[in-house]
């Protein structure tokens, strides 16, 4: 299974209009917003908040559907089922597994963008 | 379909907000943003929204509570709000929110078609729940015409219907058979209530205009006994002030005295005293009474030409011709007096001519400045007792005293007689007059003056024995055709309080 489902990114592409400005905002905003989310996950996990580390899942998995990393999302899915009232005792693992997905997620989708949607664009 | 809606996307998660907001905005619709619970509400309360798309799980306030405290909020409860919601786990939150009023749901991960599906049918929800808010609004503006002309209320105006006229429906239908309606029973009613004033304010115009040709041939004969018209004209007024403020005084109608009103009975008592009485005592040492009365007409033109000079009455081209007419008939009245004294008696004729000119002053001055609540005869007392001071510095320069006897010899007993009865009569008739200009306006009354004519001539036959060439005559007839192409006051109702008036008149 591939780390990126990129009809996924050419669907978001035209949801939103197929403007190449403006989905470069939107991939840099997920980019940016996955590294916060991922920091919380992680700062959740070690220090018991459960609330915040459900949340967390919840918003990663969203997004993570989006821009058709579907792994990622599957993971984030598991981790806020399993955090409905407590942190589950293999938290640590699955915040560590879903970080490093979201990496290569974040690589996968500079590549397709450098690829596909930079090329010829100003201002990138 | 309808574009450029006004949408409010709500999500705490930039990216989720940002993709909505693209997604919204690629449909054609304006959108804003807000990335709380608190931000939304500050937006909604102070913009206008036509729905909003609203992400449930949110820190601080969720998706829930902003739902909460719209519903609470009349003006704002009516927004559609369609909630965002990960279907998979969070199904049961979309159950909640639909009970809370959402009206539909879209899952986090939608497509294009979904969206615009969706997005259109809540707009098109909202705006037939507006149309049918307004139909509600304009069904109550109805039944509020309809109350108000259950409660008499004719006047169209008031029904403020003009604009659902317009609509091209049962509404509009029913809002022009409301008006057309009104509009009937308004005119009939205008109709009605302008043949009552013009009927009443006839049978007064010929009780005024009497009254008022009998001074003038009191005034003939005190002329004729006294040769100082201002001592005459003292008397008269000391005799009418007393009169009207004894009246005023037992009915309690005396008003109080301001510095207008004030100067008021002072203009009104050089006008009426000094240009109109004196003038006739004195110009009546030389001219019958019937040519007085025929000069005296003039005061219902005059005050039409100023009325419609300073535009508190319409010139019509009939009132215009009638002011022509009427005219011809004052030349050709001056000129008869030749008949009966000369030419010396023309010049009298002209100099008579200030008396119905003093009196179209006083009418005009009755019309612009005296308050609405004073009682008339006590006005017309103030007057008198305003004229009294005025001549009577004059009287006590010339010696001018006129001395009432009423037995000691013929002559002064007629001439006291005449004096008292003139007083009385100008009390009554300058009371009635004023009453008269109030109902009917200046330029109806000034037509009193062709009855005061008609009378003046008709008591100068009877009490002096007095007869007309046949040029007056026709003078006469020019001058009645003239006052009556003049007509009276055009009672149209052009401001509010038309049923008032009406009201309190009939």
């Amino acid at each position: 299974m591939n780390v990126l489902d990129t009809r996924t990114l050419a669907q978001l592409q035209e949801l939103i209009g197929g403007d190449r400005a403006e989905l470069l905002e939107l991939v840099d905003t997920f980019l940016i917003e996955g590294d916060e989310i991922v920091a919380d996950m992680q700062a959740a996990s070690s220090n018991g908040d459960v609330e915040l580390l459900r949340r967390s899942a919840h918003s990663l998995k969203a997004s993570a559907q989006d821009f058709g990393a579907n792994q990622l999302s599957a993971l984030c899915a598991t981790l806020e089922s399993g955090s409905k009232t407590a942190i589950p005792a293999t938290a640590d693992a699955q915040v560590s597994d879903i970080a490093q997905h979201f990496a290569t997620a974040k690589l996968e989708i500079k590549r397709y963008i450098d690829d596909r949607v930079s090329n010829g664009t100003d201002g990138q | 379909m309808h574009k450029n809606e006004h949408i409010l996307v709500v999500d705490d998660q930039a990216t989720q907000r940002m993709k909505l907001a693209m997604a919204v905005r690629e449909l054609g619709h304006e959108v804003d943003s807000a990335s709380d619970g608190k931000e939304a509400l500050l937006k909604v309360r102070s913009n206008s929204y036509d729905l909003i798309l609203l992400d449930i799980l949110m820190p601080d306030m969720d998706g829930f509570e902003v739902m909460e405290f719209l519903k609470k909020d009349p003006s704002l409860r009516d927004i559609p709000i369609i909630v965002i919601s990960a279907l998979d786990s969070e199904m049961s939150s979309v159950v909640k929110a639909i009970e809370l009023g959402a009206q539909d749901f879209l899952p986090k991960h939608f497509d294009p078609v979904l969206l615009r599906a969706r997005i259109d049918a809540s707009l098109v929800k909202k705006r037939n729940r507006d149309r049918e808010q307004e139909y509600f609004k304009e069904v109550s503006r109805l039944t509020d015409a309809a109350t108000i002309l259950e409660g008499g209320q004719v006047d169209p105006r008031k029904l403020n219907l003009q604009d659902m006229t317009e609509r091209d429906d049962a509404l509009g239908n029913l809002a022009r058979v409301f008006t057309s309606m009104a509009s009937e029973v308004y005119e009939r009613e205008r109709k009605l209530n302008q043949q009552v004033r013009t009927l009443r304010s006839i049978g007064f115009l010929f009780a005024v205009g009497v009254v008022t040709g009998l001074g003038v041939v009191l005034t003939r004969i005190a002329s004729i006994e006294s040769p100082s018209p201002l001592g005459n004209v003292l008397w008269v007024n000391a005799i009418c002030a007393t009169v009207c403020f004894g009246s005023a005084i037992v009915r309690g109608k005396l008003p109080k005295l301001d510095r207008r009103f004030l100067s008021t009975v002072f203009m009104w008592a050089f006008f009426a005293s000094v240009m109109g009485e004196a003038v006739i005592f004195w110009v009546a040492q030389h001219l019958q009474a019937s040519f007085i009365s025929l000069i005296l007409v003039c005061d219902g033109f005059i005050v039409f030409a100023i009325a419609s000079i300073i535009k508190i009455e319409k010139a019509t081209m009939r009132r215009l011709f009638g002011f022509v007419v009427g005219g011809s008939g004052v030349a050709m009245a001056v000129f008869a007096t030749q008949d009966v004294g000369g030419v010396s008696a023309i010049q009298w004729a002209v100099v008579a001519m200030l008396a119905p000119l003093g009196y179209a002053l006083r009418s005009i001055l009755i019309t612009l400045r005296l308050p609405e609540d004073i009682d008339v005869v006590a006005a017309t007392g103030w007057s008198a007792f305003a004229a009294v001071m005025l001549i009577f510095p004059v009287v006590l320069l010339q010696d001018g005293f006129v001395s009432l006897q009423l037995s000691t010899s013929p002559g002064g007993g007629i001439l006291a007689l005449a004096l008292i009865l003139f007083g009385i009569v100008t009390a009554a008739s300058v009371s009635m007059r004023l009453h008269l200009i109030r109902t009917a306006g200046a330029v109806f009354a000034s037509q009193s003056s062709f009855v005061v004519t008609f009378a003046g001539i008709a008591w100068s036959m009877i009490l002096l024995g007095e007869t007309l060439p046949k040029i007056a005559w026709v003078a006469l007839v020019l001058l009645i055709v003239g006052l009556l192409l003049v007509g009276p006051k055009e009672q149209a109702e052009e401001e509010d309080g038309f049923n008032t008036r009406i009201d309190h008149e009939l």
